[in-house]
């Protein structure tokens, strides 16, 4: 239902004269065009009201819209990035996963990343004493970054296929949209409010 | 030292150390994207585990805010008439 009420916002054009964002301001085209498609599924939604005020509906419509404004960032970015085709892959198959669950993988084995190196043995162990303190050293941050990526790749959609260039590329403009998306339903709450 | 250079026996060098570069401009890209790291004062010595972590809890703390604003939202629905103030809300976005 929430799909349907996002992607028939764009049979509905309103006049509007075109807003050209200018050099000065910060709010990019995508946000102005995620700003755009949520307003119309907002709309869309306050029309299609269910008459029940049970905490249950209240609850799921409150995650209908939550899914909607993840919909609505993802297709402003359409699929020129990896994060917004595994968001639309995603919720285009209906599923009620929920964002904070970090869940946006697909079902695969999780790729050692390839910075690390393609070796499966470790060459030293961790409390060894006969090690030097530089090499004990590199092997702590080399497991730290490993975990950092791993929980990296769980919060960023489709992160867990990406290699870490990919993954650290994909998360700085995951990041810069989110941040966007955000931004625009706080001014959007505050205007009602 | 040695057991790196030795993990990176199996890739060729060149192609490591230029992705060791990449991975150092991408992580200082993060560095001044999550607010927790680019306003204290430590920004650039910040390790890329930290830069890391801190884009983690960016993320989810990110997450969390589109759920509370989303609830906001959905109990303001009935006073929300977005066509009237499609073009008021994208004014404001542009001249904040």
């Amino acid at each position: 239902m929430i799909l349907d009420l996002c992607s028939s916002s764009r049979a509905h054009t309103p006049n509007m004269t075109p807003i050209i964002p200018t050099a000065n301001n910060p709010a990019s085209a995508t946000k102005l065009r995620f700003a755009r498609r949520f307003l119309r599924s907002l709309s869309k939604m306050s029309k299609t009201r269910p008459s029940c005020p049970s905490s249950i509906c209240v609850k799921k419509r409150s995650e209908g819209l939550k899914m909607a404004a993840y919909w609505c960032m993802a297709r402003s970015v359409g699929s020129r990035r990896a994060w917004s085709r595994a968001i639309l892959m995603k919720l285009s198959r209906g599923r009620q996963q929920h964002p904070h669950h970090h869940n946006f993988s697909m079902k695969r084995k999780i790729r050692r990343p390839t910075w690390l190196g393609k070796t499966k043995k470790k060459q030293k162990k961790k409390r060894n004493i006969t090690c030097s303190s530089s090499s004990y050293d590199d092997e702590d941050e080399e497991e730290i970054m490993k975990r950092q990526t791993e929980k990296l790749r769980e919060v960023v959609p489709g992160g867990k296929l990406m290699d870490i260039c990919s993954l650290l590329e994909e998360t700085a403009h995951f990041v810069t949209c989110l941040a966007d998306q955000v931004h625009v339903m706080q001014t959007i709450a505050h205007r009602y409010s | 030292m040695s057991s790196r250079r030795s993990r990176q026996q199996s890739s060729s060098s060149g192609s490591s150390s230029i992705s060791d570069d990449q991975i150092i401009q991408l992580v200082s890209k993060l560095r001044q994207l999550v607010p927790e790291i680019r306003d204290t004062r430590r920004s650039n010595k910040a390790s890329a585990s930290k830069v890391l972590q801190e884009t983690c809890n960016y993320i989810r703390s990110l997450n969390r805010e589109v759920d509370d604003l989303s609830q906001r939202l959905s109990q303001l629905l009935a006073t929300i008439d977005a066509d009237s103030a499609e073009a008021a809300i994208i004014r404001s976005l542009i001249n904040p």
